[in-house]
């Protein structure tokens, strides 16, 4: 991108909000239409909670929340699930990882893993808590909320999912707050 | 604080506005344009799939082929009986002068999508309000039972599938009549039977058909097949494990069931 001018630039940056959502939206169209050709057993991976991981860490409150808001419902109105649960859920997990990114900040890929991974785990009690909430019955102890298949699908595509946004920060020259931060703090 | 307050109010907002399944028109229009992006790809897939199939795995086709052929043949000769039997019954019903029922009307449907979400189980057709669909309309399939509609755009429905954590289908066991609550576990791609009394006759491989009540469904459709019977040596209950009809990952038509046109009441 060095051949662009500084107005340009910040065109760009600007636009990123638009392709995180159209990035969704591409995630959201693979899952709900690649279920009938795939086998079945590659369908329990959760495709935006790396995504609200990824906002909490590397996006401030406001920015954060908003993408969160529109991805969340957009993601609500492609599931059978009451409209508002899943923002709900998504918005605990935001907080998580916004609460999180003071102690653990993921850059390196185990890091990332390593946050992924407890995010899973932590959605398979957080989930049926929200859907109690709505009257609905998503049982905490039946074994199939606690696959381990499922949570390491999870976690290898959430790892997957949360390098892909990174490299679209990057390639829109999109500057993590906190890294702002931590730049200052190291001069 | 003030913060935790305001994204309070807004999400207290936002599930008040799309309580019980209702639909503003950003969502009609935000389902519209994924609901056309999500047919467009599926049509894709599929075309790719039907390829591959067609082309490159019909090894076994011949050998199918004669199987089939047996089997056409014992089929019909069971449809002539069946035929048989449904005269008889007709015959028998106009001697006693029942009124005749009139019948569901089905409307083909495409799942264009499936849903986003691991936990719960729902599809996406290309039929909406536009199509006359509505609410809680039942919708089936050539194997059985596959859920009701839960959310209607002019263009597209999203239907609630039996296999849904928060679905609930009356059935009966067809062998001893007993009666209960169908309820979904997506996580294992099985169903509960809820409510059946311990003293209840169920067994494995019994067979779960849909009764009428509220017409949703038309009566004596396949649902499941009881898997397993967990009798419960404290409660009043049993536990009933059933696998459902239709295989709801390899769905590609539907029907929608138009509920039978009630007469109108006569004025006396």
């Amino acid at each position: 991108m060095y051949f662009l001018q500084s107005n340009q630039k910040s065109l760009l940056t600007s636009f990123n909000a638009v392709f995180l959502t159209l990035f969704v939206l591409i995630l959201i169209l693979f899952k709900s239409t690649s279920e009938g050709l795939i086998p079945s057993v590659f369908t329990g991976w959760d495709i935006l909670l790396p995504v609200v991981i990824y906002l909490g860490q590397r996006r401030n409150l406001w920015e954060g929340l908003l993408l969160l808001l529109f991805n969340g419902h957009l993601y609500s109105l492609n599931s059978s699930a009451p409209i508002g649960l899943f923002v709900i859920y998504y918005i605990f997990f935001f907080f998580f990882a916004q609460g999180v990114a003071y102690i653990l900040y993921a850059q390196t890929p185990l890091s990332v893993l390593c946050l992924i991974f407890i995010s899973t785990l932590f959605s398979r009690i957080l989930l049926p808590l929200c859907a109690q909430s709505f009257d609905q019955s998503v049982s905490v102890f039946s074994w199939g909320n606690w696959s381990l298949w499922n949570l390491a699908l999870n976690t290898v595509l959430g790892f997957f999912i949360y390098i892909a946004i990174g490299m679209l920060d990057r390639l829109t020259l999109k500057v993590p707050p906190r890294s702002i931060t931590l730049g200052e703090s190291t001069l | 604080m003030a913060l935790l307050s305001g994204v309070t109010c807004i999400v207290a907002l936002y599930v008040h506005v799309h309580r019980q399944g209702r639909t503003t028109w950003i969502d009609k229009g935000l389902i519209s344009v994924t609901g056309g992006l999500q047919s467009f790809v599926s049509n894709f897939g599929q075309g790719i799939k039907g390829l591959v199939d067609h082309y490159f795995l019909l090894v076994n086709a011949k050998k199918q082929n004669e199987e089939l052929q047996s089997e056409v043949g014992l089929l019909r000769s069971r449809i002539i009986a069946q035929d048989e039997i449904l005269i008889e019954n007709k015959r028998l019903q106009e001697q006693l002068s029942f009124k005749s029922k009139d019948k569901e009307q089905l409307l083909s449907a495409r799942v264009v999508a499936h849903d986003v979400s691991p936990d719960f189980l729902g599809i996406r057709i290309d039929r909406g309000s536009n199509d006359g669909v509505q609410l809680g309309m039942g919708v089936v399939h050539t194997s059985g039972v596959v859920g009701r509609v839960l959310r209607v755009t002019p263009l597209y429905s999203d239907v609630q599938t039996l296999l849904d954590p928060s679905s609930n289908i009356d059935v009966v066991v067809q062998r001893s009549r007993a009666r209960g609550i169908l309820s979904g576990q997506s996580k294992q791609l099985s169903c509960k039977l809820k409510y059946i009394d311990r003293l209840d006759d169920v067994m494995v491989n019994d067979t779960l058909v849909s009764s009428d009540f509220g017409h949703v469904f038309p009566k004596g459709l396949f649902v499941g097949t009881v898997t397993a019977v967990i009798p419960n040596s404290n409660g009043i209950l049993q536990t009933v494990a059933v696998k459902s009809a239709v295989d709801i990952y390899r769905v590609e038509e539907v029907f929608l069931v138009f509920p039978p046109k009630q007469p109108e009441k006569s004025i006396n």
